[in-house]
């Protein structure tokens, strides 16, 4: 019988976090070319067996995300036609997240879509990270890891924002406000909750603060930011009511568009994000940036789920 | 409605009758029967053969019947060539349980929504799901319908006009924030949010703060026994774990001295392996003292006190157990969880009540949790050889607390009327027999009971002085955390009147009951979504039910006609 051990893949999508994951499980990715032709079809080569291996594929949604989930999918099919015995697609951001519902009418639900892509190409079980909504789970059929940013995040918390315990939890929109809720009791602190009144379609026309936030640090939190305009707005409401600071952190930071400038204008001191997207670049030209690391949730899970463990430890405790 | 055919299931026949009077037609004849083996069978009384065919069936408290019912018919009609078949489920079957709300949790809304489609459902037509993502569990298109739109009709013409004063829209958990802001952006009223702060511990399965030893994990090689090993190296004094046991210890007198004597019982009693028989006669003895206990207010809360920090002893002292047995492995913490709650009756019960009130999903009838939650304790056998060792020490703690109880907390206890739970709640949780077998109201419960053992802290954001508050959630079941919201919304928060406004009324037990001796509630108003018994809606003077049967007449209509539905999502449809 063959060792039947891990092989970890990477797409070209976040090569830093899953060097980072190969090296905490203490091995190496595998040699795996991902390019693309010059007619712009993506090409895959996985340069070494996988017969009857235990199969990771660390692709994160983001950036070029289309291109991204191709090489995903594309990936996944070449192992199962290699006859891989298990293949788990790892993916610290699922992309098309948000579109998880018809919230108009004739809206798509694509994440469903991406789902199905997922079990179509040959992915047998999913390891993610804080879904947009934890009923992305059930359109799969297939079991799904849903992993917690939150043990990092209350940690992060703790040693990194001085004087948090004088501090309130705020969510940017009632959406959140669990999120907001949960952290607020695991620090025992209060929390607040800011409502964008919209009185036409796509456009916010007032906000309104429910909570007290005089005189205190205000932790905004979220699961993802795309261009930060809601946060830009959000600390500025903060400030007008008198609170002493405002801090972001949010799991998932895209980042696009103008969101670097939006966040370096805004009066927020500081915007923590984790590593599922890679944004190395975006630090340099935003020092208010901050990284909560998180291949370590993810590398444990790898390994808990590759040994038969339990995975359900993470949901609780931050590991390191 | 040319070449369609509406058929009705038994559960909620009189929505049925209205929907079909609206469109205009007969409900086609079907007959439903069950063998006396309690098989369903179905037999479609005219031909469907290339009409369009639609099921209306909604969630009942005999939610499998029905939906087995519904599968069944939509079998029949597939079976016999029906162009395409439409299930109306006004209340959706298990739409709560839409997501794993654990470890190990079943999506069974989404196998619900598998059997409906292998059954051969070309669409469905729902409405307030709990949680809209679930039409993303269909392959098939989903009408998700709003009852928004007539609840606020309804709520201008009759509460808004009516009420001299402002009115407030208030959530009773943060999950229901977005659909109280909805809701208060329709009726332009200003919103506000209640937060119940459960202890950590009282959570099962909470995602505890990351207390235990992982700041030495790094130190630890990877690989079996860490975290039993990490354990062990956090407990001395002055470690993190240390501070959050003196920090979240409902009694101060209570820290980790208290826990060495159990533990010392757990070791002595582990060399002398007794018959598994005692050991059993032992729990149950036990069971029955602890049900006794509850039955008395005096020594209840202090039991309850005394499982909460007895489920949080065993959790940290048990892994130094398990490294004396055998070779700790990594799932050592989640074992003894899980053997915990083996152990110790009282745990459960504290747990089923605490659970009933618990943030997000807790209508649920708490009865109904009852037998699952007992089940593991009924298996001696299948727990492990630690789980006795870890209950001989859970009854040590438990029997010294009640010892201290009853002879130096009498001052101070609760009065006996407000014994929180009646005697027919004990007796079930004794006898471990299902609410169905109870009169369909309970004997009145003293007003305070809902209330008076909860160690939650309640948290206002937003202000409702002087106000109506509009109460909202999607669907109400057992209210007791609608009547707690209510009391803390007009006692101490100075609210002038509570109303509880929901899209499902489901009411199981003595809910109406409940929420009519309740002093702080003015009305409760549902639409007509899921069948109510008649003898509780007559018996009841605060509840309101607001006919939901044109929204989904008109979505038929529309679905049969090819127009658009999501006229329906904003507007009355007449």
């Amino acid at each position: 019988m063959s060792s039947n051990s891990i092989r970890i893949l990477a797409g070209n999508s976040h090569p830093a976090l899953a060097k980072l994951i190969a090296k905490r499980l203490g091995t190496d990715l595998a040699n795996v070319t991902v390019s693309k032709y010059s007619n712009q079809e993506t090409a895959v080569t996985i340069g070494e067996s996988v017969r009857d291996e235990d199969v990771y594929i660390i692709q994160s949604g983001c950036g070029e995300i289309n291109d991204h989930l191709m090489e995903l999918l594309i990936l996944i099919n070449a192992c199962k036609t290699a006859s891989a015995r298990r293949i788990t697609a790892v993916l610290p951001c699922f992309p098309y997240a948000r579109q998880d519902k018809k919230d108009k009418s004739r809206a798509p639900i694509s994440a469903k879509l991406v789902a199905n892509m997922l079990t179509v190409a040959g992915a047998d079980h999913v390891i993610t990270m804080d879904l947009h909504a934890s009923q992305i789970q059930g359109f799969f059929d297939r079991p799904v890891d849903n992993l917690y940013g939150e043990p990092s995040v209350l940690r992060y918390i703790r040693e990194n924002i001085p004087d948090w315990k004088n501090a309130i939890i705020v969510s940017p929109d009632a959406g959140g406000a669990k999120r907001a809720t949960s952290i607020a009791d695991h620090l025992d602190l209060d929390f607040a909750l800011i409502h964008k009144e919209r009185k036409k379609a796509n456009e916010v026309s007032r906000m309104v603060l429910v909570g007290d936030v005089k005189e205190k640090v205000a932790i905004l939190v979220d699961d993802m930011a795309d261009t930060c305009g809601t946060l830009g707005l959000a600390a500025k409401t903060l400030m007008e009511n008198g609170a002493s600071a405002v801090y972001a952190i949010v799991i998932h930071g895209v980042l696009s568009g103008k969101a670097l400038d939006v966040i370096n204008n805004s009066m927020l001191t500081r915007v923590v994000v984790t590593n599922t997207i890679p944004h190395a670049e975006k630090k340099k030209l935003c020092p208010k940036l901050d990284t909560i690391d998180v291949s370590a949730v993810l590398a444990e899970a790898i390994r808990r789920t590759h040994n038969g463990e339990s995975v359900s430890y993470l949901f609780g405790h931050a590991t390191i | 409605m040319r070449n369609a055919k509406l058929f009705a299931g038994t559960s909620h026949l009189a929505l049925a009758q209205r929907v079909a009077s609206q469109l205009g037609v007969e409900l086609a004849p079907v007959s439903l029967r069950r063998y006396t083996n309690r098989e369903t069978t179905v037999d479609l009384g005219c031909s469907v053969r290339d009409k369009d065919v639609y099921i209306l069936q909604s969630g009942s408290m005999s939610t499998n019947d029905h939906l087995m019912e519904a599968l069944i018919m939509v079998s029949a009609a597939k079976l016999a060539s029906a162009r395409k078949i439409t299930v109306v489920m006004p209340y959706f079957p298990y739409s709560k349980q839409s997501k794993k709300k654990k470890r190990r949790g079943a999506i069974s809304g989404k196998l619900v929504a598998s059997m409906l489609t292998v059954s051969g459902a070309d669409h469905v037509i729902t409405m307030d799901l709990h949680a809209s993502q679930m039409s993303g569990f269909f392959s098939v298109p989903v009408d998700n319908l709003f009852s928004e739109p007539t609840l606020a009709r309804w709520l201008t013409e009759n509460v808004l006009k009516g009420a001299g004063n402002e009115v407030v829209v208030v959530a009773k958990n943060a999950g229901g924030a977005k659909r109280v802001t909805s809701l208060a952006d329709r009726l332009g009223t200003s919103f506000a949010l209640i937060h119940t702060d459960n202890a950590p511990s009282t959570r099962p399965f909470s995602r505890t703060p990351s207390t235990v030893a992982l700041h030495t994990l790094p130190q630890t090689p990877r690989g079996p026994g860490m975290f039993a090993n990490a354990v062990n190296a956090a407990i001395p004094v002055g470690s993190p774990l240390r501070e959050s046991i003196d920090r979240t210890a409902s009694d101060p007198d209570l820290d980790l001295r208290t826990i060495v004597p159990g533990q010392q019982a757990a070791a002595e009693t582990k060399p002398g392996l007794r018959s598994k028989k005692t050991k059993r006669r032992k729990s149950r003895a036990h069971k029955d003292a602890d049900a006794n206990a509850n039955a008395d207010a005096d020594v209840d809360a202090d039991v309850d006190a005394a499982a909460e920090s007895l489920k949080r002893a065993s959790f940290y002292v048990s892994p130094q157990i398990l490294a004396d047995e055998h070779p700790p492995t990594p799932e050592a913490l989640d074992l003894d969880l899980t053997a915990a709650s083996c152990a110790s009756p009282c745990l459960e019960i504290s747990e089923v009540l605490n659970r009933s009130d618990d943030d997000d999903d807790d209508d649920i009838d708490t009865s109904n949790l009852l037998e699952m939650v007992n089940t593991p304790a009924e298996e001696p056998e299948s727990a492990e050889h630690n789980s006795e060792a870890i209950a001989q020490a859970a009854a040590g703690i438990l029997e010294q607390r009640k010892q201290r109880a009853l002879s130096s907390c009498r001052p101070a206890a609760v009065p006996v009327e407000s014994a929180p739970m009646t005697p027919a709640a004990i007796q079930r949780i004794t006898s471990g027999t299902h609410l169905q077998n109870d009169p369909p109201v309970r004997p009145p419960v003293a007003v305070t009971s809902w209330h008076k053992k909860r160690t939650a802290r309640i948290t206002l954001v937003g202000d409702v002085r002087g106000k109506t508050v509009l109460l909202l959630d999607d669907m109400i079941d057992h209210p007791s955390s609608f009547l707690t919201a209510a009391e803390h919304l007009m006692v101490h928060c100075g609210a002038n009147a509570v109303c509880i406004v929901a899209a499902h009324g489901l009411f199981s037990g003595s809910s109406l009951g409940e929420i009519e001796i309740c002093p702080y509630v003015q009305n409760v108003i549902v639409t007509n979504s899921f069948p109510i018994p008649d003898e509780l809606t007559t018996a009841s003077t605060k509840l309101i039910q607001i006919d939901i049967a044109p929204v989904l007449a008109e979505a038929i209509r529309r679905n049969h006609n090819g127009e658009s539905i999501s006229y329906l999502f904003d507007r009355n449809p007449y």
